[in-house]
């Protein structure tokens, strides 16, 4: 039906800009019609005087006169007594006259004949005459004798039809050429009008071939001007496609150059640190530093995209242990989510998936990143789960909830486009490139999964992907679980994080008593670290025996707990502690892997470094030193061959761009040279982290890398494998680091200046009589502290100030005064000596918190009764 | 036409066996029988058998003796439908022995027209001794007339074929 509406627009279209043509033709149709009639009537013409054959009148008549004439010369020869007369002949010869003129009677003339009076009349005469005739020569044909009188008058009387058949005669042959002559003026003039429309004909049929023609012409004109503008249009498209691959080459080439400047500033201000130094110097390090990362993780970001964008993504397929990777993304941001008083859980099966690992941790970091940045206050949950595709396929889903900002409806439309960033003022308040999204999103997409968001605004956003997994044989539960038998009550203050953590614990076998039930007893109550506090002092006390507690200073608990997590509360930390208390051990406390980072290992051996670059030379070198290890260095490749070849180097670090030779092609030297050093380790130095770059470390040979740039812990991680040293859980240290963004403007106007939520909490546990208490303390305290960071701050004394800052940010948090939380946060994050009205704002962020605690004082604050 | 023209074959040929049998009893073994009334036609010209001199003539009875034919049609030259019934025209070349390719028939009148010998093998022509039943006067163009089968073959209804139907035939000379 549409299809033969839009033949008909076509062929409507088509005669509106033929016009011409389409008017010619309908002439020439005309004409054609007209040249059919005009044949069909001559045809008529021809047939019906076909129908109409009749006997020659002009010859009947001519017959009629002649035997009228033989029968005169009869009559003579018997009057004359000639040899040939006679009277039979006479007789006979009456007989054919007389069969003439029947046949002028009788005959099928045409019309005209019998039609024209002259002609009738004359005819009548003749018959007359003819009557006339009959009696004396029947009477002659009967009696076979004649007198001669009777004779001579008979002849008279032929002689007198003789000049009436003559007269009929003539006047015949007039009418047959009057007919004649009519015939062919009325032929002629069908053949005149018949001769005029073919002509006519002609030349439409002749103006229809010439604009054919001449729209072929233009046909042809346009079908070449097209094929000239694709080929141009290919050119061109060549042309910005190599321009693409240029833009891509000069982003990877500037982005490596800039990346080795960087890694020296990286690299020297970590040599720095590690000096003798006073407070201020440490903090200008350590902002040297966050600014170097920040800058290296942008121009990460923008090499990410670019390559993405040219359609070049490695994607590897290998096994996972899924808690490898969500507990190394949710290390990397615990610091964050730590400045910022967030609770992080991560709750996820404890299994391995067939996946890439590093696109996976790439977009987490992301997401879990931009939930931190973004949620100002209380947690960021990652949950993670196997799911069936409609296809049958085994799918992973990993959602990212927080309790931040939100979005709003309309802008999620624009979140995974490139460059943009839901709320413009969100860009100025928290930077970044605005990339992330649009870079997890692609690669989402070349996993052949999903991604998506559901939020409303003020009320959080979760973040969610589903890419497909390959399940591992053999590889899935491990461990029997570890929780049952147990009972166990989740007891985090915040609903999220409560429910991933009673997630957790069932999917770890426990058995789950709801928390309202708090005079059962149980084996496990997990509970974050506010939440202890806050309930400590109540009648809702926990048994410390069953304690598990965690969040981001609960180390202080360890000891007077069954258990702390110093930081994230993850699923692999959760089994860990169930592990124990089935085995009746007690555990260590589990820490943040972060903090476990600055421990400094001392290692043994000998390494020589392979780097063209100075500054990168002597921080790879400072660093190895303080290991404990000796070194040795060599500026490229080929020098490294020839130094391996007199051995004595128990591991080289081969950097991979050198002059000379590079990285590569020495390692594959030095592996297929034999001898000693064929087997040496050999790690290398990579600024890429893409699956394609570390492919080629491994095809050539090497037995590791290390992504620049080169910190001291990523160089222990990867060294400490290969030099024997063993290390615990080496695998989780490897993780690379995200920067933190030191771009965060000013918190504190956004941030409500009350937790009302926590405050409720509270006085839901402590009672309001209890949290009143709390807040006077705060109060009364605020001042004391106040006065003495002042006078830190005036004095230049940075640990005093921090110190000062710790506390009263502790102090505020316990009571829900998030604006002062935030402004210290803020304080923090610039750092305490780039903000000159220090004391001023946090002045007013106090006083701001004292004026809404007695305004809310005022209307006496009434505990909820939380619904679990 | 192929056809038309292989059926009056086959018809010509029907009425020429048909003429050599009922000719057994009148055909003398030198040729024809001699004519006992008035001649009315005289055959000359290439033919094998004849009964006076190198001529055949016919009186009424010998020619109404030959297979015939009726025809019941229009003519230019008469009132309505007529009915004729004659020997057919190829009858009388059989019988005659003709060998010849045209037909010079010639009218009491000294009227002389060609016809090809092939008309009288294609169609049914007839030589028209009766019509309406009775014979012929010379008044009313006997005794014998020409006639084509105009009843079978409208398309012989032409000035040629019309120009070919003599009458008042007096004889006719195989050439």
């Amino acid at each position: 039906m549409s299809k033969s509406s839009l033949r008909w627009r076509l062929v409507r279209t088509a005669l509106v800009r033929n016009k011409g043509l389409v008017s010619l033709v309908a002439v020439a149709v005309m004409l054609l019609v007209a040249v059919f009639a005009f044949f069909h009537a001559l045809w008529d013409r021809q047939s019906s005087s076909a129908a109409s054959i009749r006997e020659d009148a002009v010859w009947a008549t001519y017959q009629t006169d002649r035997e009228t004439g033989k029968l005169v010369l009869a009559l003579h020869d018997l009057l004359d007594d000639r040899p040939d007369g006679s009277l039979a002949e006479v007789s006979r010869r009456f007989d054919i006259l007389y069969s003439r003129h029947e046949v002028m009677e009788e005959a099928d003339f045409a019309g005209k004949f019998r039609a024209d009076p002259k002609l009738h009349e004359l005819t009548e005469d003749i018959g007359r005459r003819m009557h006339a005739l009959l009696p004396p020569f029947d009477r002659f044909a009967a009696e076979k004798r004649a007198e001669r009188s009777e004779l001579e008058r008979a002849l008279e009387q032929v002689i007198a039809l003789r000049s009436a058949t003559e007269a009929l005669l003539v006047a015949t042959n007039h009418v047959q050429l009057a007919i004649q002559v009519d015939d062919r003026e009325a032929v002629t003039r069908i053949y005149g009008w018949l001769a005029g429309t073919v002509l006519a004909l002609m030349v439409a049929v002749g103006s229809v071939v010439v604009m054919i023609w001449r729209q072929l012409q233009q046909n042809e004109i346009s079908r070449f001007r097209l094929q000239r503008l694709s080929e141009e249009l290919a050119q061109s498209a060549a042309a910005a496609e190599a321009g693409n691959k240029a833009k891509s080459a000069f982003l990877a080439t500037m982005s490596h150059e800039i990346r080795t400047p960087l890694n020296g500033i990286i690299g020297t201000a970590e040599l720095m640190s590690t000096g003798r130094l006073d407070a201020e110097q440490i903090e200008q390090l350590s902002t040297i530093h966050q600014c170097s990362d920040a800058l290296i993780a942008l121009i990460n970001d923008i090499l990410d995209f670019s390559k993405l964008e040219s359609g070049t993504i490695d994607l590897e397929r290998r096994p996972v242990d899924l808690a490898e990777v969500i507990d190394g993304v949710v290390e990397m941001l615990s610091p964050k989510a730590e400045a910022k008083g967030l609770d992080l859980v991560a709750s996820y099966p404890l299994a391995t998936y067939e996946t890439d690992p590093t696109r996976l941790r790439q977009v987490l970091i992301n997401l879990v990143g931009n939930a931190v940045k973004f949620t100002d206050y209380g947690a960021v949950v990652v949950r993670a789960r196997e799911v069936v595709g409609f296809d049958g396929g085994r799918r992973l889903r990993i959602e990212v909830e927080d309790t931040g900002v939100g979005i709003a409806a309309s802008a999620i439309g624009r979140l995974f486009t490139e460059f943009s960033q839901a709320d413009a003022s969100i860009g100025r308040r928290f930077g970044g490139t605005g990339l992330g999204l649009a870079i997890s999103k692609r690669i989402v997409e070349a996993m052949q999964g999903r991604i998506g968001v559901e939020s409303s605004e003020g009320r959080g956003t979760t973040f969610w992907i589903d890419v497909p997994v390959g399940v591992v044989d053999g590889a899935r539960p491990v461990e029997a679980l570890p929780g049952v038998g147990l009972r166990g009550m989740p007891l985090a203050t915040s609903p999220l994080v409560r429910t991933a953590i009673a997630r957790d614990l069932r999917a770890l076998g426990v058995e789950i008593v709801p928390s309202w039930r708090h005079g059962v007893a149980v084996d496990l109550a997990v509970v974050d670290h506010a939440g202890w506090d806050s309930r400590q002092d109540g009648p809702e006390a926990i048994d410390p025996v069953a304690a598990v507690v965690f969040g981001f200073g609960a180390r202080t608990l360890a000891g007077r707990v069954s258990a702390v997590v110093d930081g994230a509360m993850t699923t692999r930390r959760l089994a860990r502690i169930l592990a124990h208390r089935s085995a009746g051990t007690v555990p260590s406390s589990v820490f943040d892997g972060s903090r476990s980072r600055g421990v400094e290992q001392r290692l043994a051996g000998h390494v020589l470094v392979v780097e063209d670059n100075p500054v990168n030379r002597k921080v790879a070198v400072g660093i190895l030193t303080r290991m404990g290890l000796t070194t040795e260095t060599v500026v490229d490749g080929l020098q490294a061959v020839e130094r391996l070849a007199k051995g004595g180097v128990d591991l080289v670090l081969m950097d991979m761009q050198m002059p000379v030779m590079d990285g590569l092609e020495a390692t594959r030297r030095i592996r297929t040279d034999g001898g000693a050093s064929a087997t040496v380790p050999i790690v290398g130095l990579t600024a890429n982290a893409f699956a394609s770059d570390r492919a080629a470390c491994f095809a050539a040979g090497m037995d590791d890398f290390v992504m620049k740039p080169v910190t001291r812990d990523r160089l222990q991680a990867a060294l400490s494998l290969h030099l024997g040293e063993g290390v615990a859980d080496p695998a989780a240290s490897a993780e690379p680091e995200i920067p933190a963004t030191p771009a965060a403007r000013d918190p504190v106007d956004v941030v409500p200046v009350l937790d009302l939520v926590h405050r409720h909490h509270l006085a839901d546990v402590i009672g309001p009589e209890g949290l009143s208490e709390l807040t006077e303390v705060f109060v009364a305290d605020t001042t004391e502290l106040l006065v003495d960071l002042g006078e830190g701050y005036a004095a230049g004394d940075l640990e005093r100030v921090r110190r000062g800052l710790h506390t009263l940010t502790g102090a505020a948090a316990n009571v829900g005064c998030s604006g002062v939380v935030a402004a210290i946060a803020t304080i923090r994050e610039v750092g305490v000596f780039e903000c000159p009205d220090l004391v001023g704002r946090l002045g007013a962020a106090v006083l701001a918190a004292r004026a809404a605690l007695e305004a809310e004082s005022m209307s006496a604050i009434e505990p909820i009764r939380a619904a679990g | 036409m192929s056809l038309r023209t292989s059926l009056f074959a086959v018809a010509a040929l029907g009425f020429g066996l048909l003429a050599s049998f009922t000719g057994v009893s009148t055909v003398h073994a030198a040729g024809l029988v001699t004519p006992s009334g008035e001649v009315v036609l005289t055959v000359t010209g290439k033919i094998t058998r004849s009964n006076a001199g190198d001529a055949a003539t016919y009186d009424m009875a010998m020619l109404e003796a030959l297979p015939g034919r009726v025809t019941e049609t229009e003519t230019p030259w008469t009132k309505g439908k007529a009915r004729f019934e004659g020997p057919l025209g190829a009858a009388l070349l059989d019988q005659v022995g003709a060998a010849g390719s045209r037909l010079k028939i010639t009218a009491l009148n000294d009227y002389v027209v060609e016809v090809p010998v092939e008309d009288f093998r294609t169609w049914p022509v007839i030589l028209a001794t009766r019509k309406d039943g009775k014979p012929m006067p010379v008044r009313d163009k006997g005794p014998i007339f020409v006639i084509y089968p105009f009843d079978i073959d409208r398309t012989l209804y032409n000035e040629k074929i019309f120009s070919r139907s003599a009458w008042q035939v007096k004889s006719i000379e195989v050439q």
